[in-house]
């Protein structure tokens, strides 16, 4: 068993480590303020920070006093924090300095000499008893995903449910102090729950990386092969770009010991190159909608002649499904959220109790082979590009506040090589090219959610009772 | 040609296949910024420099691949020539 003083909790990419007991001293020192500050029971706190050691103490130490973490994208566009911050009323938003609306004190946490952990914190001035969701339960988070509407929501996940998956993880994985973890999800993204609470729990240690970093996958590989990563929790689209643009194979991966997959379609050629290349490590597909965090998985057992991606395997333990005649899966179990925030309606479409369970309808389609799950696409269209969640009406609401857009449709249309793109008609006299556009978009979208082929200046074809023929454009979409 | 032009040819041709489709590559200015603007995104970046590693035999270092290196026609054929020398 490391020693606790010195066994490294959290390392980042500027030479700044912390060991368990000094951050559990932290999380002492952290906590006294934030009590000063008002923080109690279910108070909400909004994390405005991107990744970092500031960060991981803020989140944890939120939940040692039993309050809500709402971990906010710093990277989106500031119509769009604002439009979260609204919609959850945080008592305390906690930031890096960088918002001036949300002035606050500069607060410097207690930490050891080589390190400076600097936060601002906010305290709201608004009514506390603002309207809330009926939550039966003590929530753990509250994560926000988008919304067909325009407004991103709010998934309100509880403690129950977190600890349930949480601990899914450290038995199925066997996770242990040994473990190296790399961060590769960003906070606001339900695999890092895995990441950051699997390390802390275990005592194992957590690489942070920021996504300018995660972005650069010759960085990356250079950075998980030195820090003898052995967990590793991402999307395909990250383990693919680090296959075809990382050189990875010039090197020896045998302290990769398990890499865990989610949120999108991982398909089997590059699945198996990267099988070939990490051969010590043990591969699981794992599935799931923020909803309901992971409620199927499935270990990879490679078959050579495979074509056809691998099935997403079988509810986690606990876990009761059905499929209903249209084949959509519903899922329910104890890692399943409340519903969403000051959505009543909405919660009351998706959610339902039976069988004393929480059930979500995910909206997936999927279908039964040799006793396992296999997915096969969407009910609606929510649109997985890279692993984000995508709706393509937040991309249109977003168009519609662009000046001289009278109307906007946008689909989604997979190429030759599967990768998905996202298309965008927009009708109207815009005056300028479409990189303007796409740069007036990020007023409202984060960069993740861009279109990939835009026509401006188009008319949009129109089914006989007069909505977009979203038919006809995704039959008629040339792609690249 | 001289070599700056033979390198900044290469990388509109990579634009023009990858990029910008209809739009033909000379509407592009040298120093029209690529990476800051969201014309070309991380994988493209990646895209690129594995095409400037292939045809011009040069090896980037992880921390080269970045906006300050990669962020326009001009810097890209910049960075790419002093890694000819």
């Amino acid at each position: 068993m490391k020693d606790l003083q010195t066994h490294v909790a959290l390392s980042d990419m500027r030479g700044n480590n912390i060991s368990h007991a000094e951050l559990d001293n932290c999380l002492n020192s952290f906590s006294d303020k934030l009590k000063e500050c008002g923080v109690q029971h279910q108070t909400r706190v909004a994390i405005l920070l991107d990744k970092s050691i500031e960060a991981v103490v803020s989140i944890l130490t939120v939940r040692k006093l039993g309050a809500v973490y709402i971990p906010i994208d710093v990277h989106s566009p500031r119509n769009r924090i604002c439009k979260i911050i609204d919609d959850c009323s945080p008592d305390i938003i906690i930031h890096n300095g960088e918002f001036n609306e949300y002035s606050g004190e500069k607060f410097i946490i207690p930490s050891p000499d080589a390190l400076t952990l600097s936060v601002v914190i906010h305290r709201s001035t608004s009514d506390p008893s603002r309207s809330n969701v009926t939550v039966k339960e003590t929530l753990a988070y509250i994560l926000y995903t988008s919304g067909s509407t325009g407004a991103p929501k709010g998934v309100c996940v509880s403690e129950r449910a977190a600890y349930a998956f949480i601990n899914w993880c450290i038995n199925t994985f066997s996770i242990d102090s040994s473990e190296q973890i790399a961060s590769i999800a960003p906070f606001h993204f339900d695999l890092s729950v895995c990441d950051i609470y699997a390390s802390y729990l275990s005592k194992a240690t957590l690489h942070l990386f920021k996504p300018n970093e995660v972005n650069n996958v010759r960085l990356m590989r250079d950075e998980l092969h030195k820090r003898a990563i052995s967990f590793i929790y991402s999307t395909p689209s990250f383990l693919s770009a680090l296959i075809n643009y990382g050189k990875i194979d010039q090197l020896d991966w045998s302290s990769m010991s398990k890499v865990l997959f989610a949120g999108e379609v991982f398909h089997t050629k590059p699945l198996h190159t990267l099988m070939q290349t990490m051969t010590r490590a043990s591969f699981y597909n794992l599935y799931g909608p923020t909803e309901t965090n992971v409620c199927t998985f499935h270990k990879i057992e490679k078959e050579e002649s495979r074509v056809i991606p691998y099935p997403i395997g079988n509810p986690c333990a606990g876990h009761q499904f059905e499929i209903t005649p249209e084949g959509e899966l519903l899922i329910g179990g104890p890692n399943v959220a409340q519903g969403y925030l000051n959505q009543t309606a909405l919660t009351a479409e998706r959610f339902f109790f039976k069988n004393n369970l929480q059930w979500f309808r995910t909206g997936d389609i999927v279908k039964q082979e040799d006793g396992s799950l296999v997915y096969c696409g969407r009910i609606d269209k929510m649109i997985k590009r890279k692993g984000y969640r995508i709706e393509p009406g937040e991309i249109e609401s977003a168009a519609l506040l662009i000046k001289s857009i009278t109307a906007a449709a946008c689909f989604s249309k997979a190429n030759e090589d599967n990768e998905i793109r996202i298309f965008l008609l927009c009708e109207g006299s815009y005056e300028f090219d479409q990189i303007q556009l796409k740069s007036d978009l990020l007023n409202y979208i984060p960069d993740y959610m861009l279109p990939d082929v835009i026509k401006l200046n188009s008319s949009i074809p129109l089914t006989s009772t007069g909505k977009t023929d979203y038919t006809k454009l995704i039959a008629e979409a040339e792609y690249f | 040609m001289r070599e700056i032009e033979e390198i900044k040819a290469s990388v509109r041709a990579f634009l023009a296949a990858h990029v910008l489709h209809d739009q033909g590559s000379e509407v592009l200015a040298d120093s029209d910024p690529l990476i800051s603007s969201r014309l070309i995104d991380s994988i493209v970046a990646l895209k690129l420099v594995n095409h400037l590693e292939e045809k011009f035999n040069i090896e980037f270092e992880a921390h080269e691949v970045d906006q300050e290196n990669l962020d326009s026609v001009e810097r890209i054929a910049a960075f790419v020539q002093t890694k000819l020398k």
